[in-house]
């Protein structure tokens, strides 16, 4: 009796340490991933060579620490007839699970990210983009809740909750004659918890959805690190009919854009987008957007020149944003 | 015998270890727990300074902020409810603030390299990199809620006469409930910079 004591013990105690892992290998290269991604109507003349990606995520994303658990309730035994614990903490992904092979196919997925957004026509003066991987991750929380009766029955409850991931790479734009670095980006998406999420051997792995966010706004992104250096000629002289206000939300995940006749000021169109574009002003401020009716990012002297064209009819002044010229109505 | 060896074994298991909380690998309740509350903090006058402020990224990782209840053994992540998706970028727009509150003139720039400064030579310029940020509502007891936060910055400043420092800073708080820790947090950051003014 002794023995079977013993060995139902030992048994319950390596099942409450250890973890078992029976997941699914994802693969990045994945042609959902790209099915948000918008094509622009007209493309600069460019060619981008997408170098691979350096993989600089923290020690503890790549060598996962094996639990983060630790001791939160305690009650004390009633030896041996009673004890009570709880301990928790959080428990990261391995990364193998992601892909097998994550940092070498994030090359290829930009790659073909660009390829679709037709952002530029593969012909023209040559730019590296450099990128490295700062995290990749997802982490949920784990709590496990132990209870001895009379030594040999156990409760065990287990709650995997509030998973969360995160995806931040850093860009670099490289100009191919020179080497010159001509701009510099962080991209960085997560995927936040909600309260109805739970984890399960079902549950799809939560760096999807932050890497769809993130995959989509990489066109926007390398767009306007080239705009000052690959500059869209057709526009140099152009009048505008109609120009783009955008308001950022609070959250900075989506935008309120409007577009506005110019001649008389009557709004077109008023809808709210996910964000795409990136970061160039606080939340709540309309700034006229520094961007083409299809969608690529002006220059600094194109984004000038429209300003003043609007000037004329409407109040538009820069305030404190050297990025974004801020929206007030039409001039009284 | 082996039997309640093992179990003595679980007993002192039991008793010792520690009630730590964690969302995230990197990122400590407890240690911010310790801090002295904070209420405002007095800033530096800025009269006349002129600032580019200028956010070169937000790294803060997620989950970014939590609830820790004492009372009730919970932890809960509270990002959105807070608003802070994109913590380093309400941190940097809640600096420009306080630095136009101590009456300095305060442009921002959320797109390195994109605008020519050379009309901004007598201008202070700060690159900030938020490297981390974390943000905690901790209950102790129904009279005992405080908030906590810090974040790790990467900041290069040139001043306008073209010397350049390049540090990395702490700045952390902890507030009773119902304070504006975020405003704490900025006043610290600010009342730093203003040593290589």
């Amino acid at each position: 009796m002794k023995t079977i004591n013993t060995i139902i013990v030992t048994l319950i105690t390596l099942l409450i340490f250890s973890s078992c892992s029976h997941e699914k290998i994802l693969n990045i290269k994945n042609p959902e991933l790209l099915k948000e991604i918008g094509s622009y109507q007209t493309s600069r003349d460019c060619q981008i060579i997408i170098e691979p990606v350096i993989d600089n995520r923290p020690d503890y994303e790549i060598n996962v620490p094996r639990n983060g658990f630790k001791l939160m309730r305690k009650v004390l035994p009633i030896f041996p007839f009673y004890m009570d614990f709880k301990i928790a903490g959080p428990i990261l992904r391995d990364p193998k699970y992601f892909d097998t092979n994550l940092v070498t196919n994030i090359q290829p997925l930009i790659s073909s990210v660009l390829e679709k957004s037709n952002f530029c026509s593969g012909k023209g003066k040559k730019y590296h983009l450099k990128t490295e991987l700062e995290h990749y991750y997802e982490v949920h929380y784990r709590e496990r809740s132990v209870t001895f009766f009379q030594i040999v029955f156990i409760i065990i409850k287990t709650k995997n909750l509030y998973p969360c991931s995160q995806i931040s790479i850093k860009m670099t734009l490289i100009d191919d004659e020179n080497s010159k670095e001509i701009a510099t980006r962080y991209l960085s998406e997560s995927y936040l918890h909600n309260i109805n999420d739970s984890i399960n051997i079902f549950s799809p792995y939560t760096t999807i959805f932050a890497l769809q966010n993130l995959v989509n706004k990489i066109p926007s992104v390398v767009d306007e690190m080239l705009s000052n250096v690959s500059i869209i000629n057709n526009l140099s002289s152009k009048q505008y009919n109609s120009f783009k206000i955008i308001r950022l939300t609070t959250e900075y995940d989506f935008l309120e854009e409007m577009i506005i006749e110019y001649e008389s000021g009557r709004i077109i169109k008023d809808e709210i987008v996910k964000r795409t574009l990136p970061i160039f002003s606080k939340p709540d401020e309309w700034v006229v957007a520094p961007t083409s009716e299809d969608g690529h990012w002006l220059s600094s002297n194109q984004y000038k020149s429209l300003i003043e064209q609007l000037k004329m009819k409407y109040d538009i002044e820069y305030a404190n944003n050297i990025n974004a010229a801020n929206f007030y109505g039409i001039k009284k | 015998m082996r039997l309640y060896l093992i179990l003595v074994v679980f007993i002192i298991i039991f008793l010792s270890g520690c009630k730590t909380y964690h969302i995230m690998y990197n990122h400590h309740p407890e240690e911010l727990m310790e801090l002295k509350i904070d209420s405002e903090v007095p800033t530096n006058n800025f009269i006349g300074k002129k600032f580019i402020l200028t956010i070169i990224s937000d790294l803060s990782t997620s989950p970014t902020g939590a609830l820790v209840d004492e009372c009730n053994y919970i932890i809960y992540p509270f990002e959105l409810s807070y608003n802070i998706s994109k913590p380093g970028y309400v941190l940097f727009e809640r600096i420009a603030e306080e630095l136009q509150n101590q009456n300095s003139i305060v442009h921002r720039n959320y797109l390195p390299g994109t605008c020519d400064l050379s009309n901004y030579s007598d201008y202070y310029q700060i690159y900030i990199t938020f490297e981390d940020f974390q943000i905690f509502l901790h209950r102790r007891d129904e009279k005992n809620i405080y908030l906590l936060a810090s974040s790790d910055i990467s900041l290069s400043m040139k001043s306008n006469l073209g010397n350049i420092t390049n540090k990395r800073i702490h700045i952390d708080s902890k507030v009773e409930k119902n304070n504006d820790i975020l405003k704490v947090l900025a006043q610290k950051f600010i009342n730093q910079i203003y040593q290589n003014i």
